[in-house]
C-alpha cells in the first residue's frame, strides 16, 4: 500500500514535471525570439550606419548580443571563420538547425531566408531583408505571448490531471 | 603570408590547390590572375600569359565564390568600390571587375553578372628605388611625379619610395584611396611603409589628402593615380602649405602628359619639379629621373 502511495505521488510529480518542461520550453522560445529580433536589429544598425563586415558583426553579437541569441551567432561565427565567406548561407542554416529548433516553421523559414540574402547585396537590400525577418520574429513573439498564459494553464492542468488519473488507477 | 597566397585563397578549393602547387620560382613571378567566365584561369608574369587548368573552365559559381571571398561575405561593405569596378582584399591585391553595370542618374550603381576579374598581385620589391632615391633627395625632396603606362609598377615604386622617405626621417601622409598601397587590415598596414607614415585608406584621395594636410602635419603627401581634375584641389592645398608631393599618374612620359588637356592645368601651376618615368627594357624595369 505504501508503495502504491509512493508510486501515485511519483506519477503526479511526473505530470507536474511534464507541465514544467513544456512551460519552460514555451518561455525559452519567447526569450529566444525576443533575443534574436534584438540582435538582428543591432546587425541592421551596424550595416546601415557603419557598413560593418558580416564577420565582425557575428563576433560582436556572439559576445555582446542579447544573451539567448549569443549561442546562435557564436555557432555562425565559428563556422564562418572555419569555412570562409562563400559558405555563409550554409553556416547560417546549420546554426538555425542547431540553435533554433524550438522556433516555429515560419520563424525558422524567415531565418533561413535571411541567410540566403546576407552578404550578397547592398545596404538597402540587406537591411530590408533583416527588417522582414525581425518583423516575422516579432509577429511570432506576439502570438506566442498571447497563447503563453493559456498554454501554461493547459499544460499544468494536463500534466497534473494525467498524473492524478494514473495515481488513482494505481491505487 | 604573401599576397599570392591571399589571392589564391579566394578561389574554390581545387583551383586554390593548383595555384598552391605551382613551382615556387613561377609563383614569385606572377603579377596577375585573370579570370574569365567559361575560360580557364590565366596567369600573367613579366614573360607573358599562361593558361592553367585548361580542362577546368571558370564557371559563374566560381566567380560568385571569388567575389564572396573577396568581400568577406559583406557585399554592403564593398559596394562603393564595386560601383567603381574593383575590390581590394587582404594582402593588397586589387581585383578589377567586369560585368553588367546598372546606371542611375548617369552614375553606375553596381556591377552585376560579373563576367571577368583581374586580380593584381602586389610585390613589395624592396630596393627597387635604390638607384633613384639619392637623386630625388639630393638636397631636399622635390615634388615628384611617377609616370608610366598601366601595369608597369608605379604603385610598387611609390610604396618603396614612401618607405625610404619615411625611414630617412620625413613624415609621410599616404592617401590610399584603393587600399592597395598600405593594404590596411584592422588598422595594421600589410606592407612596410616605414616608421613615419600615416595612412588614410578607402577615402577619396582629395578628401584624405586635405584631412591629413590639416591634421597630420606631413612633410610629404603621397597619392596614387592622380587624375588632375579630381585631385587638383588637394595638390594645390599641399603646395600652398609647403607640403611636398609624391604622386603617380598614367602616361607614356612627361611630354605625353603635357599634351593632355586634363594635365595642362596641373602643369601650368609648375608644382612638380621632378618626374620618374618607368620603361621596360629587355624585360626589366628602368627608372629615369628628369626635371619637369
Amino acid at each position: 500500500m505504501t508503495i502504491h502511495v509512493i508510486g501515485a505521488g511519483l506519477l503526479i510529480l511526473a505530470g507536474g514535471l511534464f507541465a514544467k518542461n513544456k512551460t519552460a520550453a514555451l518561455k525559452s522560445n519567447l526569450t529566444m525570439l525576443a533575443s534574436l529580433a534584438s540582435s538582428l536589429q543591432v546587425m541592421l544598425s551596424e550595416i546601415q550606419v557603419n557598413l560593418t563586415p558580416i564577420g565582425e558583426i557575428l563576433e560582436m553579437l556572439s559576445a555582446f548580443g542579447a544573451p539567448c541569441s549569443r549561442r546562435f551567432f557564436q555557432e555562425v561565427s565559428d563556422q564562418f571563420t572555419a569555412q570562409g565567406a562563400p559558405y555563409l548561407e550554409q553556416c547560417w542554416n546549420t546554426a538555425v538547425d542547431r540553435c533554433c529548433a524550438g522556433l516555429s516553421d515560419e520563424e525558422q523559414r524567415a531565418m533561413r531566408t535571411l541567410g540566403e540574402v546576407l552578404g550578397r547585396y547592398g545596404v538597402d537590400e540587406e537591411c530590408a531583408a533583416i527588417s522582414r525577418c525581425v518583423s516575422e520574429l516579432n509577429t511570432g513573439h506576439t502570438q506566442l505571448r498571447r497563447r503563453y498564459s493559456a498554454d501554461v494553464r493547459l499544460y499544468t492542468g494536463l500534466g497534473l490531471t494525467a498524473g492524478c488519473i494514473l495515481a488513482i488507477v494505481l491505487l | 603570408m604573401d599576397s599570392l597566397y591571399h589571392a589564391a585563397a579566394l578561389f574554390p578549393p581545387d583551383i586554390f590547390q593548383t595555384l598552391k602547387t605551382l613551382p615556387v620560382g613561377f609563383q614569385e613571378k606572377i603579377e596577375e590572375l585573370r579570370v574569365t567566365r567559361d575560360k580557364p584561369l590565366s596567369v600573367k608574369t613579366n614573360e607573358g600569359e599562361r593558361l592553367l587548368c585548361q580542362n577546368r573552365p571558370i564557371t559563374a559559381r566560381d566567380i560568385d565564390h571569388i567575389v564572396l571571398s573577396a568581400t568577406g561575405g559583406s557585399y554592403h561593405s564593398a559596394a562603393e568600390t564595386i560601383k567603381q569596378g574593383y575590390i581590394t582584399v587582404k594582402g593588397g591585391s586589387r581585383i578589377g571587375l567586369c560585368g553588367e553595370g546598372a546606371m542611375r542618374g548617369g552614375q553606375n550603381e553596381t556591377l552585376r553578372y560579373i563576367s571577368s576579374l583581374c586580380i593584381r598581385i602586389p610585390r613589395p620589391a624592396l630596393g627597387c628605388a635604390d638607384t633613384i632615391f639619392p637623386t630625388l633627395c639630393a638636397d631636399q625632396f622635390l615634388n615628384t611625379l611617377i609616370i608610366s603606362p598601366p601595369g608597369m609598377g608605379k604603385t610598387t615604386l611609390l610604396r618603396e619610395l614612401v618607405r625610404k622617405l619615411s625611414a630617412s626621417g620625413y613624415r609621410v601622409s599616404l592617401a590610399d584611396e584603393r587600399g592597395e598601397l598600405a593594404s590596411m587590415y584592422q588598422g595594421v598596414p600589410q606592407f612596410d611603409l616605414g616608421p613615419r607614415t600615416d595612412v588614410i585608406s578607402n577615402v577619396t584621395k582629395c578628401q584624405a589628402a586635405i584631412m591629413m594636410i590639416r591634421s597630420m602635419a606631413p612633410d610629404i603627401l603621397a597619392m596614387d593615380e592622380i587624375t588632375a581634375t579630381a585631385d587638383l584641389p588637394a595638390i594645390l592645398e599641399a603646395a600652398g602649405c609647403g607640403v611636398s608631393l609624391l604622386a603617380t599618374v598614367h602616361g607614356s612620359g612627361a611630354s605625353d602628359l603635357k599634351q593632355k588637356k586634363m594635365f595642362r592645368e596641373l602643369f601650368s601651376y609648375d608644382i612638380f619639379q621632378k618626374a620618374v618615368c618607368i620603361e621596360l627594357q629587355r624585360g626589366r624595369r628602368v627608372y629615369t629621373v628628369m626635371d619637369l
